[in-house]
């Protein structure tokens, strides 16, 4: 697999008030890639994420998507780039005064010219790869929360993105369920060839998906591992590091 | 089934006043959550005593069942550094050890938490630095609903009219009766109240130019103003707000779909539309409730009451009032929808939002209708 960088994040430095959240950190994440970004709670990750969205502008730094800077960015250049993402967010986000059908129908009718009826039919066809056909009719407070974040994935991929972002796919699931979930991620990673991003800190989720992974720490704010799971595991000398990968507590 | 005991704890006091001012406690009985804070009383007021500089309490006889007696311990801790007293425990129980253990020492910045005490200049300072986002988070809301308005009136066909009209039901035609009823009794009360100062002079005709230009300038507009504030402004801040925490604002956000022209636009526009008819309704029962009291307590017909009514007031006084509304309407869904969006923080920041959408919409309300008033007078069309 030919390394293309998609994503290219430089320097980035996140500030809320007097709190440092993230200082000066850089990596890449190349095309067709399941890129997981790992970490204990409270160390960022989802912070980083939205950055990465583009949903808050960060205080230093660069993100480039193909080139296109969307820190500096206006905002039309910033909706385009957007375009191209589909978002799992950590609660599946599904909107509750709409049915199943009709959220994952919106970006669809927001964002193309198809006719009724190929909606319908694109609809059906993203929630049965979900494997949630037939469940259009259904509101998300009728779903359990293993559907609402199927529902939402259906959602996310509805206009086919480039660029897929998952913000703790598994929190709050059963372990069949996250597996099951972790199966679907790599199964559409496989055949969509969709760059995927993955905020988690599910060891077993870790292991199943990850190609490779960066790791944040909440102490420094930075990136303390980058690479393959195992290797990271195997390798690294960092004891948050290890710790992290032998389930440890760490004594301060 | 034989009726517990209560467990009571009871402690017997041996004082030593050798050379070192030593005062020695013993416990004994079963310490609980039900009975701890009598003891913490009694021991405490020990410690208060200041003529001790060591304090020994014994717990040889004494058993814990929870863990008050760790709080207990940490609580006398405290009291005795305050007041300068060595403080021992003896044969403290393992479990209670284990506790104390776990909880850790004391963290000297703990206690400090509240920051230091500002001047009241500094905390006007202190409340700029750190709310001036606010200021620029509205101004930007601002912007962006204007910037959106215009784009709108443009391109009429891509705004949602489905979702107008369904709000337009929702905050119009469902808060008829509401708005009925309440400028009806506004009405009635003004009238009554005046009927009598009017009966003195004879003047009871009077009652129509009253009631009618009070009820079509001022009344009628802010009647239906306050309640659209109450019953849509804040729903308008629950539902986005709830958006917003659950991240549903962020979802439409990436999935091309712009916040502001899916949830804002269509409830300004509903408003817009709605809050000058909801007036014009305003208007005609706040008459209706002076026609009531004009004839049952000024012996007026109800002919006699239309005519000088129709005498009294003119387009003017009817349209500035609806004209007024309109401008209202912005401010009520604009400043539901701006709280909604800028929530945070889970279901207490709803409940703020919630709150803020009416406190300001009400507020804003008044402040505008004072700045046309005072308009409509220099302009010399009061």
């Amino acid at each position: 697999m030919e390394k293309e960088p998609v994503i290219k994040v430089r320097n980035l430095t996140v500030q809320f008030g007097d709190n440092l959240v993230l200082d000066n950190i850089s990596f890449d994440v190349n095309r067709s890639e399941i890129f997981v970004i790992l970490g204990g709670s409270g160390c960022g990750k989802t912070t980083l994420l939205r950055h990465l969205l583009g949903l808050r502008k960060p205080q230093g730094g660069h993100i480039y998507y193909n080139d296109v800077d969307i820190v500096d960015a206006s905002e039309k250049e910033l909706e385009d780039v957007q375009r191209g993402f589909g978002v799992l967010f950590q609660s599946g986000a599904l909107l509750k005064s709409m049915t199943l059908g009709e959220n994952v129908a919106l970006p669809l009718k927001e964002s193309t010219n198809l006719s009724d009826e190929l909606i319908d039919e694109l609809v059906k066809l993203k929630l049965s790869m979900v494997a949630l056909g037939g469940k259009e009719d259904l509101m998300p407070s009728e779903l359990s929360g293993g559907m609402q974040k199927r529902g939402g994935l259906a959602r996310a991929i509805a206009l086919d993105p480039e660029i897929l972002f998952f913000d703790e796919p598994s929190a709050g699931l059963d372990p069949i369920t996250s597996a099951e979930l972790d199966n679907l991620i790599i199964k559409m990673n496989a055949t969509l060839k969709t760059t995927m991003i993955v905020v988690t800190h599910e060891l077993q989720s870790i292991y199943a998906i990850a190609q490779r992974a960066i790791m944040l720490d909440r102490e420094s704010h930075s990136i303390i591992a980058e690479g393959k799971p195992t290797e990271m595991r195997d390798t690294s000398d960092h004891p948050l590091v290890k710790a992290f990968f032998l389930r440890e507590a760490v004594h301060t | 089934m034989k009726h517990e005991q209560e467990e009571t704890v009871s402690y017997s006091v041996k004082s030593e006043t050798g050379e070192n001012n030593v005062l020695l406690l013993s416990l004994d009985g079963t310490i609980n959550f039900k009975n701890v804070s009598r003891l913490q009383h009694t021991l405490e007021s020990h410690l208060d005593d200041s003529s001790y500089t060591l304090v020994k309490i014994d717990f040889a006889e004494c058993k814990a069942k929870d863990s008050s007696l760790s709080g207990l311990l940490r609580s006398l801790q405290h009291t005795a550094k305050r007041n300068n007293i060595n403080l021992e425990f003896k044969s403290i129980d393992l479990t209670t050890q284990t506790l104390l253990d776990l909880s850790g020492p004391e963290k000297p910045e703990a206690s400090t938490l509240l920051g230091p005490k500002l001047g009241f200049v500094e905390r006007i300072g202190d409340y700029l630095l750190h709310h001036h986002f606010e200021m620029s988070g509205m101004l930007q809301f601002i912007g962006r609903v204007t910037i959106s308005m215009i784009w709108s009136m443009r391109h009429p066909q891509k705004i949602r009219w489905g979702e107008v009209i369904t709000l337009v039901q929702r905050t119009g035609a469902e808060a008829l009766p509401i708005v009925a009823l309440m400028s009806a009794l506004v009405g009635l009360v003004i009238a009554f109240s005046s009927a009598i100062q009017l009966r003195q002079f004879g003047a009871n005709i009077f009652i129509a130019n009253l009631i009618g230009i009070g009820v079509t300038r001022e009344l009628g507009p802010l009647i239906a103003a306050i309640l659209l504030t109450g019953r849509s402004g804040s729903a308008f801040a629950a539902e986005i707000g709830t958006m917003k925490i659950s991240d549903e604002v962020d979802a439409l956000t990436v999935m091309g779909v712009k916040p502001l022209d899916y949830l804002v636009m269509p409830r300004i526009l509903a408003v817009m539309l709605t809050l000058p008819l909801l007036t014009l309704f305003a208007d005609v029962f706040g008459i209706i409730g002076g026609i009531v009291i004009a004839i049952a307590s000024l012996d007026l017909t109800p002919m006699a009451f239309l005519q000088q009514l129709g005498k009294a007031i003119g387009v003017w006084d009817v349209f500035s009032g609806v004209m007024k509304s309109f401008f209202f309407g912005i401010l009520i869904a604009g400043v539901g929808c701006y709280r909604g969006m800028a929530t945070h923080g889970g279901a207490l920041g709803v409940g703020t939002s919630t709150t803020a959408s009416v406190v300001s919409g009400i507020f804003l309300i008044v402040v505008a209708d004072s700045v046309f008033v005072v308009l409509f007078h220099y302009l010399g069309i009061g």
